[in-house]
């Protein structure tokens, strides 16, 4: 039962309504939406992200050029296909018309001549050759004239740049056989046209050839117009393409943009169609998705916070009677002593877990807002240590950041602070050393935390993701013995991050883990 | 004597525990449900110090809070759910001298009454000012008579804002870290809110000063705190 198909209800019965229980389950529209052929099946009130990355990123790997090369190429292509076929059809008709003319002017020329030889052969048989008679003949440069008299051909020889031999074979056997022809041929890379006819007066077969010289000028000027036109029109198309997919992308550009703004957590991007009515509906889908996005995380962030609100005062009751019952431990029998210390040390940590939450949901909701304050780091990390209540660890406090004031809410640094030595002392065998120090290299203009714990320190791979929430590590499933709320550390980069500074995690010189806190220093006050 | 304490809460059960709680810390507490209910238990008993949550039906802590400054110095400490900037301030505007976040721990809260009842009692004729008054160009501080005078007129101060002044003006000139003021006028250690402070001098300065804006006794000692210019 791999195959959703459309109509779910069908496929459902059809593949597996005999054997399978949950058929429910696929008719639900999730299942559909991330069904294996990747046709996705957006249903109204249900948006799955997942399912439409999926479907995006699949689409852009199919995909081999931008759209915009595409465009410009289709743009080239049809104007390079459109312009040589019009040139195609201009060069022939071109051709053909020179050609015919070139041929009837060639045969009337030919036959004027042929009136010519016939007469002056018949009035001066006696006293001149046909040699002499063509010899006399003028024609122009590209004209050769040749007589076949019995059997025998004469031609001119004071041109002699093209003889009688050089003519196609088929074409003599032809006339000589009595049939008018007229046939184009080529020669030294030149077109020629010969014209032969037998005439009956002179019992001779006259031929003239004419050098097309003109023709083959005039085709290799239209074609090499032609040609460049052409290309011309390719490179202009594909400019216009260019030009044209540049403004319909253009839009595109401008969601791409708002997108990953809303991605980067500016949730109130909106994108407005700059009354161009085609874009009108692009801009409304964007701008509704991002309102709906936008009033969804709004929710959620709303709940949570408005959930941790809600604990608030059954809490506040629960610990206060807490209270009050420790005020009278003594007239409790042991049994409700030992009761009444565990509930008291669960509703403390229920207690910081929603504290912790609401920290987290006002990152979220992007609320948080550090209370900042200029403060020595070195005496705010040494009284945060002591506010932890567990001072049996030695802080090394090196002497040149003694006076180093940073810019920091206090409350926040204490949290940081505490939430280490908390996470030390559950995951990493107690605290070894706490020290605060001068960034150095990469780190200078920052004081660096550092807080060392006696663990086995932390895997490479889970360096990053020990900073997320709920991020577990091993020693956690000792969740007897541990504590933690499992927002501890992911606090504390917040927190970190409010601050400008940076938190990462190191293996420590001499085996267990080293956390370190680097905070921007501030530049000294002339005051102090 | 034990400390008369108004409780205004309209969540029973908090009502309820924190009474008894308070009760077990050797205070006479007494609870009420509305901000109605508290000003006419106010205008017919004598209370040392009111507890007032933010979020009460009709009227509300922060108007609740307002309404009684109109008449009374005595100390507010506001209990809120909310220890966001913007409600906080607002409440500490209107006229609270002191806060704490639910859910609190009644052993903190205790410290908060005793340190505003120390206060309290300590107010008028402070042993620790020996100094009969002090003046500075119009103003002139009586510690041993808790007024302050400003051009010979009295000005209303509440007892916050007196002791702040007193601070202040027994060592004219010295600027006083928010810490040390926190610590001294407040009784909290080195993690009180800052917060408190700067709202105080600012509710102080509209009192004051000629120019709020631009202060001619409380001055801003930038990144340091807060002095009383000579």
């Amino acid at each position: 039962m791999t195959t959703v198909r459309e109509d779910g209800d069908e496929a459902t019965s059809a593949a597996g309504g005999s054997s399978h229980g949950p058929q429910t389950s696929l008719r639900s529209p999730r299942l559909r939406a991330s069904s294996p052929s990747g046709h996705t099946v957006t249903t109204l009130g249900q948006f799955d992200p997942m399912a439409r990355t999926h479907r995006l990123s699949r689409r852009r790997r199919r995909r081999r050029r931008s759209l915009r090369t595409r465009l410009a190429v289709t743009f080239a292509f049809a104007a390079l296909g459109l312009s040589a076929s019009l040139s195609v059809v201009t060069y022939t008709l071109v051709r053909t018309n020179l050609i015919r003319e070139q041929e009837s002017s060639a045969t009337a020329r030919f036959f004027a001549d042929a009136q010519f030889i016939k007469a002056e052969l018949v009035d001066t048989r006696a006293t001149q050759s046909p040699a002499e008679i063509l010899e006399s003949f003028t024609t122009p440069v590209d004209t050769e004239a040749f007589l076949n008299v019995d059997g025998r051909w004469q031609g001119r020889t004071s041109t002699q740049q093209f003889t009688i031999d050089d003519a196609p074979p088929a074409f003599k056997q032809r006339v000589l056989a009595g049939i008018p022809t007229l046939q184009r041929f080529q020669f030294d890379d030149d077109t020629y046209l010969a014209v032969g006819a037998y005439i009956p007066a002179i019992d001779a077969v006259f031929v003239e050839t004419f050098q097309l010289r003109d023709l083959d000028e005039s085709l290799s000027i239209v074609g090499g117009t032609l040609l460049g036109v052409s290309g011309v029109i390719t490179v202009a198309a594909a400019l216009i393409g260019l030009y044209l997919s540049k403004r319909v992308v253009r839009p595109l550009e401008i969601v791409a943009t708002a997108a990953s703004e809303i991605a980067g957590g500016r949730l109130d991007t909106r994108l407005d169609s700059g009354g161009d009515s085609d874009l009108d509906s692009l801009t409304r889908a964007f701008n509704q998705m991002a309102d709906a996005l936008q009033a969804r995380i709004d929710r959620d962030t709303r709940f949570a916070s408005d959930v941790s609100h809600e604990l608030r005062s059954p809490l506040t009751t629960m610990r206060t009677s807490i209270e009050l019952l420790q005020g009278r431990r003594d007239e409790l029998s042991d049994r409700g002593r030992t009761v009444l210390d565990l509930l008291d040390a669960d509703v403390k940590r229920f207690d910081q877990m929603v504290r912790d939450l609401l920290e987290i949901s006002r990152f979220d909701a992007g609320a948080a807002s550090a209370n900042v304050e200029e403060v020595r780091i070195a005496e705010l990390v040494l009284r945060s240590i002591e506010a932890t209540g567990e001072p049996r660890f030695p802080v090394e406090i090196d002497a040149r950041t003694a006076a180093t004031i940073v810019a920091a809410d206090k409350r926040r640094i204490e949290r940081v602070i505490a939430n280490l030595v908390h996470n030390a002392r559950s995951h990493g065998g107690g605290v070894r050393c706490v020290s605060v120090v001068p960034g150095e290299g990469e780190h200078a203009g920052t004081v660096l935390l550092i807080v060392d714990d006696a663990g086995p320190g932390v895997p490479v791979a889970d360096r990053e993701r020990i900073f997320d929430r709920f991020a577990r590590g091993p020693a956690s499933r000792r969740r007897g013995a541990v504590e933690g709320t499992g927002l501890g550390l992911s606090i504390v980069s917040e927190h970190v991050r409010l601050h400008q500074g940076s938190i990462w995690v190191d293996d420590r010189p001499g085996g267990g883990a080293r956390f370190v806190v680097a905070l921007p220093i501030l530049p000294v006050g002339d005051e102090r | 004597m034990s400390a008369r304490i108004l409780v205004v809460e309209d969540d029973e059960r908090i009502r309820t525990t924190l009474c008894l709680a308070l009760e077990d810390e050797g205070y006479s507490p007494i609870g009420v449900s509305s901000g109605e209910d508290a000003i006419d238990v106010l205008s017919r008993r004598p209370t040392d110090i009111v507890l007032v949550d933010v979020m009460l039906p009709g009227i509300d802590g922060l108007e609740l809070t307002r309404r009684i400054r109109k008449t009374s110095d005595v100390p507010i400490i506001m209990v809120t759910a909310r220890s966001d900037t913007l409600d906080l301030v607002a409440g500490l505007e209107a006229g609270a001298d002191d806060y704490v976040t639910k859910p609190f721990v009644v052993k903190e809260l205790s410290a908060r009454i005793k340190a505003h009842m120390r206060r309290a009692q300590s107010g008028p004729g402070d042993p620790g000012s020996e100094m009969e008054r002090y003046q500075f160009g119009d103003l002139e501080i009586s510690p041993a008579e808790g007024v302050v005078r400003l051009r010979g007129e009295e000005v209303h101060l509440t007892r916050t804002e007196f002791r702040l002044l007193c601070e202040l003006g027994a060592s004219p000139g010295r600027v006083f870290s928010r810490e040390t003021l926190l610590e001294r006028v407040w009784g909290y250690d080195y993690f009180g809110d800052g917060r408190l402070v700067d709202v105080h001098v600012r509710r102080l300065r509209t009192k004051i000063e000629p120019d709020a804006a631009n202060p001619r006794y409380v001055v801003t000692s930038r990144g340091l705190g807060y002095k009383l210019q000579p």
